[in-house]
């Protein structure tokens, strides 16, 4: 085989969504090179048409009104109906009066039910439409790159929509504006953006956070919680092995008390507002740096330290790695990424050249299971699919990766062997099988996996195609390949 | 150690049965002859309350300690009182029903050899077994089944609940994973196909999907059983019984799979939803109603284990605790010592076991949280000794490593 089509599989595999039919001949001689342009393209413009976040807000608390109105209005209307009148056999007057109170109560929990469920339908048609474009994206894209690297950052500073509602409703333009634009950009700017986002503030509680001895602290008998400033330690920038103690973690969660959500009657609701009303005031010392009270610019002065701070090349390089060459990477791979990181003041862009252009990167063997929600797009990319994003977010979640909705907030695991688990893999296949149906003019199945893969085919990909028992069980046979299913 | 019997009598039987002699316990008590012991591993993630679930209320400092989290205090259900003057929160009614029959026991202020915050660590350790936090591959369960000597077989190998198998089950020790949930499941002939062709093509992946169907197959004619019975997914399960909850259906599966005569015997299932930084409500929403799901899976997996519970020990427990004080959100933000749970017919159960170190400000670990008295991984080993007969030196280097010096502890279970 030669070395120039070995490299072409290995660069869909390990640089995007996987073998796509005669993708290894557009990647062209020179594999690196193509995949290097795929870092150079536009920057990322928002075509999908879709809410803003701060809309998105305008709306949900608009609706949670309604459904509390009408929670007061059904608390409310039975006890009118029955109240006055005593009985109604003896007395005209009150039964007459009863009627149509009787049937107003019964149009009210209508009318209530009704707005339940458009509250409800909002958030679900929110998430959907987000699934959808996010989906239409990764299987579109003719930069698989950038849609890998969204993923791995989304994954980086990632919310949950376990958190309720009002993080459910924001997980896609979460993604949209505060992950997307900076994937090729600076790491600093990546993680301004997600501090100041109303998702993140809300899914780790830093809304509801305040300073103890704040003037609302204080008049309200609220306090700190520590949820975003420990995770914005531990997850998000230095790392847990950075060595800093719970007094650093104190501090930097009372740093950022006040960066909360704009409501109603602020000028820009739904928007990122600092509350200086909830600022801890206060000189504080994080990791031996001091900083001074400064308001909203303490906290960015806090970004500013934990986004240089060499601990921090160190975290992001190391991840890199794992995310895209696997566990077992050459330690030397990490340290090219972090000296690299370092001397560019954390332009992610140069980060990765420098990891496109490492040879360890494409030296070492295939390793990681593909999650379940990469397999799903693997799959639409291959057999040229349409699938309802319902469906594939079921299909993701039933293996254990619900569409932005990780356990806790470091996320999915990313180790080599985390999705490859027994029975995990024998649901892949039944899906596989599922999915190979859908074709209206199913490919020849031995074409199909010469288009995949070309001079790479493996020969016991081929006697597997021939044992299959059906054209279907051949195309999940292809989809289910090491070749596919590692990378 | 003692078991708590009343607030005041600290240090009571505090060497009672301590030297037993352990060096006599049957190397592998599970091939001794009529007994067949069953092991489930309950891991609580996102660091569980342990002082709303067991309240030490005899404790003076208690009350203003936890001001705004006590049980009952605003027109909420009182906590049921149990043994030695501590009450447990109410959503937990099947496990205190447990406690009455004799088949649960609670040890208190206990925690893992961890004691920074971080939720990723804390577990790493609970499951990992190590003295601290450090990069590992295995779990402490799976090493546990190395010892019982028989690998190999499906019986002998581990079971692991849930889509992707956590870190305390991995290991050189095969192991089964099973969730909830799927589509049309392939023919065994093509799944046949698929091993043959992962065989020549990539041996992990054949070991990995020749595992998950063996699983299946068992699975699938307990499946077959429960539908000539009339019986499905949901008996017993409480308030949980027609909702949608994969921890219930999960419990449930592990005591069809633990009654298996093939079936696996030793299991690790786990449970989101303990990280209450906001409005902890403890009998509310956020973690009372965790704690119900807990409670549903108990009361399913009990029902489903049938007989077989009296062989079963099952060890609920968090990778920490959390603050002592109310936050400023009303919640608790990351802490050190907590509760931790046995259960099962081969529980001495009914009672709760605790060194209390006490809540007042000074007795508070950094200020701040439920001091640690006693370690899990002590509990861990007396259960794993008495239960499955591994002797304390496997324990204390192959299991638990670098553990030598914590003992462990004894009397938990009717056995032993």
């Amino acid at each position: 085989m030669a070395l120039a089509d070995e490299m072409a599989v290995t660069a869909q595999r390990r640089f995007g969504y996987g073998a796509v039919p005669d993708g290894w001949r557009k990647l062209g001689a020179d594999a690196r090179e193509t995949i290097l342009s795929q870092l150079d393209g536009a920057k990322y413009s928002d075509g999908s048409g879709l809410l803003a976040s701060p809309d998105i807000i305008r709306e949900l608390r608009e609706r949670q009104k309604q459904v509390r109105e009408a929670r007061m209005a059904m608390a409310n209307a039975p006890a009118n109906g029955a109240a006055p009148g005593g009985n109604a056999e003896t007395s005209a007057t009150p039964a007459m009066a009863k009627v149509p109170d009787v049937a107003a109560a019964a149009a009210v929990t209508a009318d209530n039910k009704e707005i339940f469920k458009q509250k409800n339908e909002f958030v679900r048609t929110q998430f959907e439409n987000e699934a959808a474009y996010r989906q239409q994206m990764a299987v579109t894209s003719d930069r698989p790159l950038i849609e890998r690297l969204t993923d791995f950052w989304a994954g980086h500073f990632c919310i949950s929509c376990s958190k309720g509602e009002e993080v459910r409703v924001l997980a896609g333009s979460y993604e949209r504006e505060a992950i997307r634009p900076f994937v090729t950009g600076r790491f600093r700017d990546m993680l301004g953006a997600v501090m100041h986002h109303p998702a993140m503030l809300a899914y780790l509680d830093n809304h509801v956070s305040f300073g103890p001895n704040s003037k609302a602290g204080q008049k309200q008998k609220k306090g700190l919680n520590e949820n975003l400033g420990r995770e914005l330690m531990e997850l998000h920038t230095v790392g847990v092995k950075a060595g800093y103690n719970q007094a650093d973690v104190t501090n930097a969660a009372r740093i950022i008390t006040g960066w909360g959500i704009a409501g109603d009657k602020d000028p820009q609701p739904g928007m990122f507002k600092f509350e200086p009303n909830r600022h801890e005031p206060g000189a504080f010392t994080v990791m031996g740096t001091p900083f001074a009270e400064g308001g909203e610019a303490q906290g960015e002065a806090l970004l500013d330290m934990l986004a240089a701070h060499p601990a921090t090349a160190q975290h992001v390089a190391d991840k890199l790695v794992r995310h895209f060459v696997g566990d077992k990477a050459p330690p030397a791979l990490t340290e090219t990424l972090a000296k690299r990181f370092r001397e560019t003041n954390g332009d992610l862009r140069e980060t990765m050249v420098a990891l496109v252009k490492s040879q360890d990167a494409w030296n070492a063997a295939p390793a990681k299971v593909i999650p379940p929600y990469d397999m799903a797009i693997c799959c639409e990319r291959i057999l040229a699919l349409n699938t309802d994003p319902k469906k594939v977010v079921n299909f993701a979640r039933v293996l254990g990766q619900p569409l932005w909705t990780p356990r806790s907030p470091n996320g999915f695991p990313d180790n080599d062997m985390a999705w490859a688990a027994p029975n995990a893999l024998v649901k892949r296949f039944d899906y596989a099988l599922q999915l190979s149906g859908q074709p209206k003019n199913p490919p020849e199945p031995m074409e199909l996996a010469s288009a995949l893969f070309g001079p790479a085919l493996k020969p016991d990909m081929q006697t597997a195609i021939k044992r299959a028992a059906s054209r279907r069980e051949a195309l999940a046979t292809i989809i289910m390949s090491p070749d596919i299913q590692v990378r | 150690m003692f078991e708590f019997l009343h607030p005041t009598r600290r240090g009571f039987l505090l060497t009672a049965g301590a030297f037993t002699a352990w060096s006599f316990a049957p190397q592998f008590a599970s091939a001794a002859p009529g007994r067949d012991p069953r092991f489930l591993m309950v891991v609580l993630r996102g660091a569980m309350d342990g002082l709303a679930v067991i309240e030490p209320a005899f404790d003076p400092d208690f009350e203003r300690a936890r001001a705004g989290l006590i049980l009952g205090a605003d027109g909420t259900p009182a906590g049921l009182p149990i043994t030695g003057g501590f009450v447990m929160n109410p959503k937990l009614a099947t496990l205190h029903e447990m406690f009455g029959q004799g088949q649960a026991l609670a040890i208190h202020a206990v925690a893992t050899p961890y004691r920074d915050r971080s939720h990723f660590d804390g577990q790493d350790v609970l499951e990992s077994g190590l003295p601290g936090a450090a990069p590992v591959s295995t779990g402490w369960l799976n090493r546990a089944m190395s010892q019982l000597g028989k690998a190999g077989s499906v019986k002998a190998g581990g079971l692991a609940i849930g889509p992707t198998v956590p870190l305390i089950m991995r290991g050189p020790a095969s192991t089964l994973t099973w969730a909830a949930g799927g589509v049309k499941p392939a023919t065994e002939d093509a799944r046949a196909r698929l091993l043959n062709f992962y065989k020549s093509a990539d041996p992990t992946l054949a070991s990995a999907f020749g595992r998950g169907l063996d699983l299946e197959r068992i699975a699938a004619s307990k499946a077959d059983m429960d539908a000539a019975m009339g019986q499905g997914m949901g008996q017993g399960a409480g308030p949980y019984a027609n909702q949608n909850s994969n921890f219930v259906k999960g419990m449930q599966m592990v005591g069809k799979l633990f009654t298996d005569p093939n079936g696996p015997r030793i299991g690790a299932i786990d449970l989101d939803g303990w990280d209450t930084h906001a409005t902890e409500q403890p009998e509310g929403e956020n973690l009372g109603k965790a704690l119900v799901e807990l409670d549903a899976g108990m009361a399913a997996l009990k029902a489903s284990l049938g007989p077989a519970w009296n062989e079963t020990v099952v060890v609920v427990a968090t990778e920490f605790g959390r603050t002592v004080r109310m936050n400023g959100t009303e919640g608790t933000d990351h802490g050190t010592a907590t509760v931790a749970f046995l259960a099962g017919g081969a529980v001495k159960g009914g009672r709760v076991l605790a060194d209390w170190p006490g809540l007042s400000d000074k007795a508070l670990f950094q200020s701040r949280d439920l001091a640690p008295t006693t370690d899990l991984r002590a509990v861990l080993k007396g259960a794993l000794r008495d239960h499955l007969g591994i002797n304390e030196a496997a324990l204390g280097k192959d299991v638990f490593p670098d553990s030598g010096a914590v003992k462990p502890m004894d009397g938990l279970l009717t056995v032993g």
